[in-house]
């Protein structure tokens, strides 16, 4: 193996054989190491919270990246594969375009509260499809909230680890973790922000947050959009709960109750808060 | 009553759910562990046989200096053979770009790992001498074939670790991790170079298991021409691998979706599996007619052997060859290249099986019927049974490649497709929900 074994010669067999084996030794090494070196280098630049997010999604059920424009009905059946970055996708920008030509781009309605759900949805502020939203005040900062299905789902939430004051946050990574159903949930951030204040939910709200000065809100559903979205939204934890109830769970016309696991215990709560938070 | 209070989530979910990825169903903790145990036995059988071979030496085996290869042997070509389905899967879907594969990679690297871990483990066992295995590496015979094939498999084995690390580092623990999960993201950007290494050294440890045979100038049953070097069973080898690869990889995974009784993958990646092998696997049945032909009529014959002599010597009769060609070569390539046959299960499954045995059965071929039948005038035909020993490490190996796959489906996700079709139910429902309510134009305020 080395100049130094007994039985090695400096013969063509030898050349070749060993030269082959270290050639392809040193190739798996600087291989292994280059890809170590890249991960460094993407947590210096910032970019490991985006590639999270990124694998992440790529890995969740066909349901969950549904387009924005497919819960609206207009191109029903697609799937997102930008991870959400609605800003990078071409379909969205001339969609907006066009709607906007017409005066029916969805934007935020103050004092506009949806309730054909049985649930009240204002639509004065921004939601993130990890079922939080963000509402503008004034002065310039934004305050996070759960919305109203994923506060049903995670009513009784048995801890809340919220960041503490000044942690930057990067828009569809963690914000905070809430312990839901005996498992550990993570509720994203709908923008980049710093936090200047937490609340645990009491004012109605869990962080206000100062937005980068870059931060998108491209990828954030407004407007008629965020009802379509809702709804699919609603559908969607109905079917999960017929699924691991074996109960036909239908809405039957009435409003939804405040705690839907305490209404119907049987059901796989953790997977359901899991999909709604969009947890792998 | 009480096991399934153990074992059961609420609503049914398996006790270990936090270690099992959202959206996977899989069976409770205690049905998964009736499952394990008859193979953990298994396996700390086979160690305790492993332990008396190594610890007492070959005489643990029914095998000896004229005898010396046997059915670990058998078995190491064999896994090993099965296992190109890793390698070749990798070609095609990093080099070739064959994105229909990238729905059974995973599972592929799982079955190459088990399958070299376990030749690797047999070897190292049927080698002896615990005590001096890095002699192979550190005083190497560079002229041997056989260091080739140690150096090759070492070299693949590290090769298929570094391609399982992805997997692991996704698993429902590992991923909240921030630095696994953007390592496994670069690792995934370089994965072309490790199947581009793993292509070669398949390519040599395959090639290098057929031409040991090729060249023993002392078996004329074994013994083959060739190409430079190489004698043809070095090629055959490498293409009776690669052709029944892909075979092994959808036999597999058509087991794991009866065991699992849920879809792990859609038609389509089936068929492609199923082309793929069936067309290596006439060109291999093709070079391999000829290979025996030119064997038949002027290998052996100008080493003084008539052919038919050594078919003379049951059970070992010209059945065995034609066997290996007709039912376990020709008939499943030809069921494999028809696209209607293919596009049904059973058809697909027992083509892929026929074309499995056959490879083990070309191998057990080469191993045991060349050291039986004798060559020189003194010499007689030699029979040779397993010892018991023998047989606990073979099936320990078995066990090991059920281990160690089952908890790798059980934890992690093999199968990319396998969310997508249980979530394609509700996507269905949404759907038609949707347009019950006629969701196509956007309500105004």
């Amino acid at each position: 193996m080395f100049p130094w074994n007994y039985g090695f010669a400096w013969d063509k067999g030898h050349i070749i054989f060993l030269g082959v084996f270290y050639t392809i030794v040193l190739v798996v090494l600087a291989t292994l190491l280059v890809a170590a070196w890249r991960t460094l280098r993407d947590f210096r630049r910032n970019r490991a919270a985006s590639i999270v997010w990124h694998e992440n999604f790529e890995d969740l059920p066909r349901v969950e990246r549904a387009c924005r424009h497919a819960c609206t009905g207009e191109l029903p059946g697609r799937v997102c594969e930008l991870g959400f970055n609605c800003g990078q996708c071409e379909t969205h920008k001339a969609l907006v375009s066009m709607l906007a030509s017409h005066s029916a781009a969805p934007a935020l309605m103050k004092d506009v509260i949806d309730d054909s759900l049985g649930v009240e949805l204002p639509l004065d502020r921004y939601y993130h499809r990890g079922h939080t939203w963000l509402k503008p005040e004034s002065g310039g900062t934004f305050v996070v909230g759960l919305d109203e299905l994923a506060r049903r789902v995670a009513a009784n939430p048995e801890s809340i680890e919220l960041p503490v004051t000044g942690t930057q946050l990067t828009a569809q990574s963690p914000a905070w973790t809430m312990h839901v159903h005996g498992a550990e949930v993570h509720v994203m951030s709908p923008i980049d922000g710093e936090v200047v204040e937490t609340a645990h939910g009491e004012k109605g709200w869990f962080l206000r947050i100062k937005p980068a000065q870059n931060a998108s809100f491209c990828h954030l559903l407004r407007g008629f959009e965020v009802v379509r979205w809702m709804t699919r939204e609603m559908e969607r934890v109905q079917l999960m709960v017929s699924e691991s109830a074996a109960i036909p769970a239908l809405a039957d016309g009435g409003a939804p109750v405040d705690d839907f696991a305490a209404a119907c215990p049987q059901a796989d709560w953790r997977n359901i808060s899991g999909a709604l938070f969009l947890e792998n | 009553m009480a096991s399934s209070t153990l074992t059961m989530g609420r609503s049914g979910a398996p006790a270990d759910r936090e270690l099992i990825l959202r959206g996977l169903k899989r069976c409770s903790l205690s049905q998964f562990s009736l499952w394990v145990a008859p193979w953990a036995v298994l396996l700390v059988f086979g160690l305790y046989a492993a332990f008396l071979c190594l610890a007492r030496g070959l005489n643990q085996t029914n095998m000896d200096n004229r005898f010396a290869f046997g059915l670990w042997i058998f078995l190491d070509l064999t896994v090993i053979a099965l296992g190109a389905g890793a390698f070749f899967t990798g070609f095609l879907l990093y080099i070739l770009r064959i994105t229909q594969l990238r729905a059974v990679i995973q599972s592929a690297v799982v079955i190459g790992l088990v399958c070299y871990s376990g030749a690797m483990c047999a070897l190292a066992v049927d080698v002896g001498q615990p005590l001096r295995f890095w002699y192979t590496f550190w005083y190497p015979n560079v002229h041997s074939m056989l260091t080739e094939v140690t150096f090759c498999i070492t070299c693949y084995l590290c090769v298929l670790m570094i391609e399982y690390i992805p997997q692991l580092l996704k698993n429902r623990k590992l991923r909240q991790s921030s630095g696994a999960m953007v390592f496994e993201f670069e690792l995934h950007k370089v994965m072309v170079v490790f199947a581009g290494v793993g292509t070669f050294l398949s390519f040599f440890h395959q090639g290098s298991l057929g031409g040991l045979f090729g060249v023993l100038r002392g078996r004329p049953f074994a013994f083959r021409d060739g190409f430079a070097i190489w004698p043809s069973t070095f090629f055959l080898f490498v293409l009776s691998a690669a052709a029944v690869g892909p075979s092994f990889i959808a036999l597999t995974t058509g087991l794991v979706e009866k065991i699992a009784r849920k879809r792990l993958v859609t038609a389509n990646v089936y068929d492609k599996l199923g082309a793929i092998s069936g067309r290596l696997l006439v060109f291999y049945i093709l070079l391999k007619s000829i290979d025996t032909l030119v064997w038949v009529n002027q290998t052996s014959p100008s080493h003084g052997f008539p052919a038919h002599r050594f078919y003379q010597w049951s059970p070992f009769g010209t059945w065995m060859l034609l066997a290996e060609i007709v039912p376990f070569g020709l008939v499943p390539a030809l069921i494999l290249l028809r696209p209607d046959l293919r596009a049904k299960r059973a058809w697909l499954m027992s083509a892929a099986a026929l074309a499995c045995l056959g490879v083990a059965l070309n191998r057990f071929v080469l191993t045991i019927q060349t050291l039986a039948v004798p060559t020189l005038a003194f010499d007689r035909f030699l029979s040779y049974w397993p010892s018991w020993q023998e047989f606990a490490t073979f099936g320990a190996v078995i066990a090991f490649g059920v281990l160690v796959y089952s908890f790798s489906f059980r934890y992690l996700s093999l199968f990319p497709q396998e969310r997508e079709i249980e979530s394609l139910e509700q996507d269905r429902q949404i759907e038609s929900l949707e347009s019950a309510r006629g969701l196509r134009s956007p309500r105004s305020y």
